[in-house]
Parts: C-alpha cells; structure tokens; sequence
C-alpha cells in the first residue's frame, strides 16, 4: 500500500435532488468534487446560492456570538494537554443527534441567552449610573438637614457647597467683614471641605464667600435628607448587584448546553460547505452533472448508497487517464501510518512517485532515537503518547502525530539501552558509552546516513525498474552506487584490511566514473552531441561531493547525543552534591532531578524531531522523491467544535 | 605559569557566553513574537512555545562544551600549561561565536515561522524545520568543539 488508487466518478441527478445527493455524499465524505472548468459553469441559480449562503452565515455568526456569551461568563478553562492540543466537546453520535432534533429548544436558547445578555448590559449601566450618584452623594452623607428645609427662612440663608483645601479663609473673610454666620463642617473629601453655611439675606455673605473661592452647590436628592436618599440608592445598588448574579448564574447555567450551541455551530457549518459545495455542480435546467474523484476501493459502496436513496440518476466510474492529475491519498500498515505525518508536513508525492513513508520508519526511528539518545526519556515520551493515544480523542492528524512521537520514543529507548544511557546514569556496560567515546557515536551516525542514503537511491532505481526504465536503473543509480562504493573502499580498504585489493578498487572506481559520464551521452544522437554531453557527465562525478556532504549531515545526531547525554549527566552531578546535603539535601536534589530533566528532555525532544525530519527532507528525499501532489479532500461533515467519540461508520 | 589557567577560563568564558547571549536575544525574538500571537488566540500556546524554545538550544551546547572545559581543567592541581590554556581558548571559540549569530538569525525565522502558526496553524511544523535549518551550522561547530577539547591533553 502507499498511494491509493482513485477513480474517475461522474453522477447525473435531477436538479431538484442536488441537495440529497449532496448531503448524502457529504455524510459519506468519500468523494472529492472536482471544479468544473471556466467554459463549463453555468450562469445557474447563483442568486439563490447567494441568500442561501447568507442565511447560513447569519445563523453561524448567531451562534458564535452565544458562544462568545458564554465564553465570558462561563471561560472554559484548557488543562495543560489541551493547552497544546486545541479543547474539544466530546460527544457520542446519539448525543449529536439528539441534540439536533431539538432544533425549537435551541432556537428558545438562544434567543434567552441574546435577552439575558441585553439585561445584563442594562442593569450593569444603570448599576454604573447609580454608583456614580453614590459617589457624588458621598461627600454629603453627614448633612442631616432634610431637602425643604435648604431653601431656608425669610431671614436666613442656608449656603451648601465646597472649597479646595483649608476653608478656615472663609471664616475669616466673613469675621472681618463682621458678618454674622454660622456653619457647620460636613467633611474633607478628595482635598475639597464640604460645608454648610447659615448667614442672614442680603449681607452680601454669599457674594463673598463665592469671591473667596467657595462653590455652592447642593447635592441633588429627590426629597428628605441625603442619607434617606443615599440609603436607598444603596439598597438599589444591592437590589442590582443581586439581579446582576441571578442573570450571571442564568448564564452560567446556559452554558451547561454548551455542546448543543457547539453541535448546532457544526451542523451549520457543514451546511455551508454543502451548499457551496453546490457551486461545482454543472447545473443545466432538470439535470444536474457532478464529477469527482472517490478511492476506487470504495467506488462501489459509493455506488450502493446513492442507489438506496432512490432517487433517479445515473452514476460512471472510470479509471483515471494517463496525465490526469488525481487526488492523493496515503494509506498505510498501521506501524507505517503514523510517519505519514511526516509526508504529508513535506508534501503530497505526486501519482507516478511512490510513497515514502515506509522508508522513513527505520530511518526516523533510528534516527530520533540516537538524537535523543536516552532510554529514560525515550520511555517517558512514549509513555506520554500512549496515554494520549488512549484518553483522548484527537483528529486523525493528531492521532498520528502522537504514534510518531511514540515510535521515535521508543527508538530512543531502543538507542538507549544499546549505550546504556537511562536519566544520563549508565547502570551497566553498554555497547559504548556516549559521552566517554563519542567518536564511535560519530562513526555509528555517518554510517546510518551512509545506509540511509544507499537506500534512498536504490528505491530511485527501483521506481525506474517499477517504470520500465532498466536503463537508467543500471546507467544512473547502478553505477553511481559503483562509484560510490569505490570511493569509500579506496579511502576506507586499510582500515578493513582490504590493502591487497586496493588496486582493484581503484579500478573498479575509475571504471564505473567513467561510465558514469559515458551514461550522460545515452539517448545523444550524433557524435558531436554525445561529445557535448560528457562535460555533463563530469558534473554526475562532481555530485559525489554533495553525496558526502549530505552523509556528513547525519553528525548531526552525534552532536545532539552527545550534548543531550552530557547534560543529563551534569544534572546527575548536581543531583549528587545536594544529596550530601543534611536534612533536605533529598528534597532539593529531587527537585533539581525533575525539573532539570524534564527541561533538558524536552529541549531533547524538539531537536531530535527537527534535525531528523530535516535529515528525511533533504538528505533521503533528495535521493528519490519531489513531491508535490495535491492531498485529497473528500466532500465531508467537519468537526469544528464538537468531536464525536466514535466517528459513525458509513 | 598563571597565563595558561587565565587562557583556559576565557575559553570557557567564550563558549559560555558568546553563545548563551545569542540565545537569549533569539529565544526573545521569538517571544515577544509569541506573545503577541497569545494575545490574540491563547489557544496557540503549544506551537508558539516549540518556535520560541528552538534559538535555546545554541546557549546549551556552549554551556555543554564550558561544563567539559571545566570538568578538564579544574580537578588538575597546579597552573596550567600555557600551550593547553590556549587550546582551550580556541577550542571555545567555535560554538561561542557560531552560537551567537546563527542563534540570532534562528529567532528571526522562529519568529517568522510564529506568523505561520497565527495565520496558518496547519503548516506549522514547516516553520519549526526552517527554523531547525539555521541551528545546523551551531551544531557544526559544536562538533569542532567539542574534538578540539577532546584533543586537549593535561
């Protein structure tokens, strides 16, 4: 298995069914709709898709404005995985279902959560005005003079008001002026006295207390005395502040239906798509044309559920055409599956290339492990992904992602073990250590880019051989392998004790550079051509300088190893000198195991998943694959907001 | 002779601090970045985080190589050679320098890769390999490095 076969799907249908078929195909979610071409779309019913789309837009922002309600007063609180990984409302299909046979019970939902939300933004404005009322009364609260007695007697004036600072200027003014008065202090508030003045009419004392800075004005009550009026603008205050919590708990208890607002956003969310889906249909006056692209596995299940509907139409699969573009879709044995991701982060293979994700899976599992390089956090990681594989629901992206991680953790175990390298302590002889004789981990890391590489270039051949091109099976990668092989026994035959054939090797190198450059001319017609192409053929010798470079790219994993492990045993180290510590020596050396390891693995981890994607991506891709096909995305019910537990099967 | 010991404590101090400042300014780059993403989707938190660890790494392998200097150098009783403290200079400067600017230039991607994650989360993990592209010349000379400390013989 690598690419899935597709095929070629055409479906006609009475204009008047387009909204069954498609929401049929769309619950299928097994076929991709092709885009008619320019010439071929019809003017069609483009004004009605357009209110049609309107309405649900309307609807969607509707319900995302609920949300937002009760977002604000009821925040869902993400734990630390969903920080990470996106919060979902988990859901089975009866749940979903029920759900959406109450579509009356929403409408009434919404429609009281939009009222609650109006009512809390009145109450809370007029809670705002009388607060403001509250502080404008504040500095008069000791006035127990009652309103009818302010505007005073025949005789006596009663002056209410304020001065900046020390009011003693007042009495002073007025005791030089002689003038009779007489006040009352009512407080300082924010730098300003409050206070009350009794003089006689006509002394001029208002005119001159107002020249000496004072400013009368009386707070404004209704009637009775200020703290009358202030009692019960207190006990309004509380009478709000109460309507306020009851309408925030009515909210709150709103937000219980949570999933139905959730459930309905997705469910108008995939009418969306199904109508614009509606778009790709060829429509002529009764007859409806749809065309697309369906797993050829499934053509035929397909077939069987437009048939059930019984609906008239008429359906067509074909084999795609040679140059025809085709979706691409990737399918894999379980272990393989995972490293898809991978891929799919890369780039889609074209239909001719072939999958490369079960390549990849020794390659990015050796690889990872020898960048992590410790069976500890290699076992906690993988530890980590399973439980996540197990407790969560995730999308089949995310499902993946986790697989990968727990595969790659597991080389690191795998990796781990080997060297005996567990939380940086070596508890036994490993094969070698990675800190004491790095230059074996060196020599162990080259030589899996050496494989890798070897590798890469033998699945080339093989997609020639698989094409039908022995030619260039033998010409390119035949004798490219050759040459290469005779380079490294040329440098490497003393060291493996092949000096007495040396000669022979150098031969055998020189030989297969030649023909190497003599392959370049094949296909040249004329002499004179075939003498232009060997320069080029020079160049195919010259690419042996960047096959190297690239394997010289994999000591990359030794230097991560190596900086990995030689942390770990630094924190080891502090972990030892605090333990000598008495008394709480164990809690701080416990604390520094924890976080300093959790810290140096989780650097770790992110390196090893960076340099060994990046080792597949342009070291082993380079060999072999481009890349470039365009995924497949089936017409399909998307979960946005809402997730269910077992996705139904169709 | 004094010299040697003053030689081997500059190389140490090079590789330490050369690269742990690239770091720091990289690491901040790329945060200040996220956190404005934050500010607009705090559900972005996990793949932001990734981004801004990544320039990190560059201050852990000078860090990596000084513990090893010191390692060397400091259970040795007496001075040090003049020859080996300077060895240890050179063999510092390799992954303090390369640390320093390829640990700048790596919190400019990540900070790049971070407008991926706010525009187009789905193809992130394709900004956390541009960003992982830059480390790999820090990783070159933390090679070197560390076989020129290896060399050192006390």
């Amino acid at each position: 298995m690598a690419i899935v076969p597709m095929k070629h799907i055409e479906l006609y249908g009475l204009a008047r069914h387009k909204s069954s078929f498609l929401s049929e195909l769309q619950r299928l979610g097994l076929v991709e709709l092709v885009e008619p071409c320019e010439e071929e779309i019809s003017s069609g019913p483009e004004e009605e898709l357009r209110t049609r789309l309107e309405r649900i837009e309307e609807k969607l922002s509707e319900i995302k404005r609920g949300l937002a309600i009760l977002e604000q007063f009821a925040p869902q609180r993400p734990n630390f995985i969903e920080q990470f990984a996106g919060m979902k409302t988990v859901l089975t299909w009866e749940e979903q279902q029920n759900y959406l046979a109450e579509t009356a019970k929403f409408e009434e939902l919404i429609t009281e959560l939009f009222r609650s939300e109006t009512e809390h933004t009145r109450v809370e404005q007029e809670r705002a005005q009388i607060e403001r009322k509250i502080s404008d009364l504040l500095p008069w609260a000791g006035l127990d003079l009652p309103l009818h007695a302010w505007k005073g007697s025949t005789n006596i004036q009663i002056l209410l008001g304020s001065i900046e600072g020390n009011p003693s200027i007042l009495f002073e003014a007025l005791d030089s002026q002689e003038l009779p008065y007489s006040y009352q202090e009512l407080g300082i508030y924010e730098n300003r006295s409050y206070l009350i003045f009794f003089c006689l009419r006509k002394s001029g004392a208002e005119e001159l207390l107002r020249s000496k800075g004072f400013f009368v004005a009386a707070p404004e009550i209704p009637e009775g005395t200020v703290r009358e009026h202030f009692d019960s603008l207190v006990k309004r205050k509380e009478a709000l502040d109460e309507e306020l919590e009851a309408i925030k708990n009515k909210i709150t208890s709103l937000a219980e239906q949570r999933p139905m607002f959730q459930t309905f956003y997705d469910y108008w969310y995939n009418l969306k798509l199904q109508v614009e889906a509606s778009r790709q249909l060829l429509m002529g006056k009764e007859v409806f044309a749809l065309v697309g692209w369906v797993e050829a596995e499934k053509a035929e299940r397909v077939g069987e559920v437009l048939e059930a509907m019984g609906l008239p139409h008429y359906i067509q699969f074909r084999d795609p055409e040679k140059d025809e573009e085709i979706p691409i879709l990737l399918k894999n044995n379980k272990i393989a599956t995972p490293f898809e991701t991978l891929v799919e982060s890369f780039s889609y293979p074209k239909q001719d290339e072939v999958d490369p994700s079960p390549a990849i899976v020794p390659f990015f599992f050796l690889c990872f492990g020898m960048a992590l390089g410790d069976a500890g956090y290699g076992i906690v990681l993988a530890i980590i992904c399973s439980v996540l594989l197990w407790k969560m629901t995730m999308k089949p992206n995310g499902r993946k992602m986790a697989g990968l991680m727990l595969a790659s953790g597991l080389g690191a175990v795998f990796v781990g073990l080997m060297t005996s390298s567990i939380f940086g302590f070596s508890p036994y002889k490993g094969i070698f250590n990675v800190v004491e004789s790095p230059k074996i981990l060196l020599v162990v890391s080259l030589g899996l880019g050496l494989i890798q590489l070897y590798v890469g270039t033998m699945i080339a051949a093989w997609i020639n051989i698989r094409e039908g091109r022995w030619a260039d099976a033998i010409w390119k990668q035949g004798f490219w392998l050759l040459f290469l092989t005779g380079i490294l026994l040329t440098v490497g035959a003393p060291q493996v004790g092949l000096e007495e054939y040396s000669l022979y090797i150098k031969y055998g190198t020189l030989i297969s550079a030649v023909l190497l450059v003599l392959g370049n001319t094949r296909g040249k017609k004329g002499f004179i051509s075939k003498l232009v192409a060997i320069p080029g053929g020079l160049l195919n010798i010259y690419d042996s300088v960047g096959f190297f470079s690239d394997v010289l790219s994999y000591s990359r994993l030794m230097a991560l190893g190596l900086s990995g492990g030689v942390m770990a045993s630094i924190i080891n180290m502090f972990v030892e000198m605090t333990w000598g510590i008495p008394v709480i020596g164990w809690l701080f050396s416990i604390v520094i195991f924890l976080f300093g390891h959790a810290l140096n693995m989780g650097l770790n981890v992110l390196g090893a998943y960076v340099h060994s994607s990046r080792l597949q991506y342009l070291e082993f891709f380079n060999t072999f694959f481009e890349g470039g096909g365009k995924p497949f995305t089936p017409l399909k019910l998307e979960n946005i907001k809402i997730f269910l537990e077992k996705e139904r099967e169709v | 002779m004094v010299l040697g010991s003053l030689y081997a404590y500059l190389g140490v101090a090079i590789a330490v601090l050369f690269s742990g400042f690239g770091s720091a300014y990289g690491v901040g780059l790329a945060g200040k970045v996220s956190a404005g993403v934050i500010t607009e989707d705090p559900k972005k938190f996990g793949q932001t985080l990734i981004l801004t660890a990544l320039p990190g790494t560059q201050g852990i392998y000078g860090f990596v190589i000084g513990m090893l200097m010191v390692f060397k150098f400091a259970p040795v009783a007496g001075p040090i050679p003049l020859e080996a403290g300077l060895r240890f200079l050179l063999a510092g400067i390799p992954v303090g320098i390369v640390g320093l600017f390829s640990a700048i230039l790596q919190g400019k991607v990540a900070a790049a890769g971070i407008g991926i994650v706010a525009k187009r989360p789905e193809e992130s993990a394709k900004g956390i390999v541009y960003a992982g592209l830059v480390e790999t010349y820090s990783i070159l000379a933390f090679i070197i490095s560390f076989f020129l400390y290896s060399a050192i013989t006390l």
